[in-house]
């Protein structure tokens, strides 16, 4: 069906699309606010009870990796303003959750949120998008270790990126240096944790957010990214993989957030179902084969 | 007081990864040995595991390996 035919049974146009989108836009998004620290007080939990004896500590180790895969998402949520919606007043709550919840991942907030803007507004971009050297390369295993020298010094092709971005941009810049007291809190606290707990902090620490940050690198960046150029509507792709997409963090759907990244995370599903003739109109990789309905169940094609 | 947090700033970024290795990893292989070995914690296990952690941290630090930390 072309655009035209399609665009005489309802009005497809930009501004249409828009006006659609603008109804999912401005809540604010609690379910994070509350993941963020729940995520937060489990993990302590699970310190807890490694040293109080009531949990083993591989069975710490489970679970704080299950539980740390948890931990991005309302920072991400945070970095687009989800979790203050349209109430200016609340702004506050998006950093100070943003960071809390990331301290299991041992993040910065504001670092992540600067990187994160910088790939929104250049997705795909081999000289501008700092989630490229581990979004296009040809297989998960290595998006998911490169995916490392974004959180550490490792990639030099990122440092380079960084420092660029700092010297032409101000707000970046701001973002970076407020970002980098937490990362030195990080550095300093782990080494203290460490000294007095050296295997709990291997296993309930380290080894479960280097296990989590592949995962992110996989899940939430090159799957929905890989191979794709770099343009509006087409720098992002539906995606399934067999398993239901709760358990991918609804990464399945990725692209709803690339397209309109005010929407809160949660909103996503029925964004979609609304949005759906729009997508297909703009040609969005795996739109045309999209269910009616997107539910919590497994995200497959028609 | 600039000076020397500009200093020490710098001595961290060139020399973090070092540290690092030799107090985060030195403090794990030393409680690794100190298990796998079943000695009673000694001096020599001690240093052991913190010397480890610093030829970790050195090697790391040449190889440019940032995803220790």
């Amino acid at each position: 069906m072309s655009e035209i035919s399609l665009n005489s049974e309802k009005d497809l146009s930009i501004d249409a699309e828009r006006l659609v989108a603008r109804t999912f836009i401005g809540r604010i998004e609690w379910e994070m606010i509350v993941i963020g620290l729940g995520q937060f007080v489990v993990w302590l939990g699970i310190w807890y009870a490694v040293l109080m004896g009531l949990l083993p500590l591989w069975g710490g180790f489970l679970l704080s990796t299950l539980s740390i895969s948890f931990s991005y998402l309302p920072s991400h949520a945070g970095q687009h303003g989800h979790l203050s919606g349209k109430y200016k007043n609340l702004k506050w709550l998006n950093a100070l959750v943003g960071q809390i919840s990331l301290i299991p991942l041992a993040q910065s907030h504001h670092v992540l949120k600067a990187i994160h803007m910088k790939h929104h507004a250049h997705t795909n971009d081999p000289e501008k998008d700092p989630d490229y050297f581990h979004t296009h390369v040809d297989h998960w295993w290595q998006a998911a270790i490169n995916t490392h020298g974004q959180t550490g010094t490792g990639d030099s092709r990122l440092q380079k990126m960084i420092e660029s971005y700092m010297e032409e941009d101000e707000n970046f810049k701001s973002d970076i240096e407020k970002g980098t007291v937490f990362t030195f809190v990080f550095f300093f606290l782990q080494m203290v944790i460490a000294f007095y707990f050296p295997l709990e902090t291997l296993l309930l620490w380290w080894l479960p957010r280097k296990l989590v940050t592949s995962y992110l690198g996989v899940i939430f960046s090159h799957q929905p990214h890989k191979a794709l150029p770099k343009k509006r509507y087409k720098d992002t792709r539906f995606w399934v993989n067999g398993i239901p997409r709760f358990f991918n963090h609804s990464m399945q759907i990725h692209v709803m957030h690339h397209m309109y990244p005010k929407i809160c995370h949660f909103d996503e599903p029925k964004a979609i179902e609304a949005l759906k003739p729009f997508m297909i109109a703009r040609g969005i990789p795996g739109a045309e084969d999209l269910p009616d309905k997107i539910s919590y169940k497994l995200l497959s094609y028609k | 007081m600039a000076k020397l947090i500009e200093s020490f700033t710098n001595h961290l970024t060139n020399w973090g990864l070092v540290w690092f290795c030799f107090i985060f990893w030195g403090s794990i292989f030393n409680a690794i040995l100190v298990n796998t070995l079943n000695f009673e914690s000694s001096n020599i296990i001690y240093f052991s595991g913190y010397a480890l952690g610093l030829i970790f941290g050195i090697f790391a630090k040449y190889k440019n390996w940032g995803w220790v930390n």
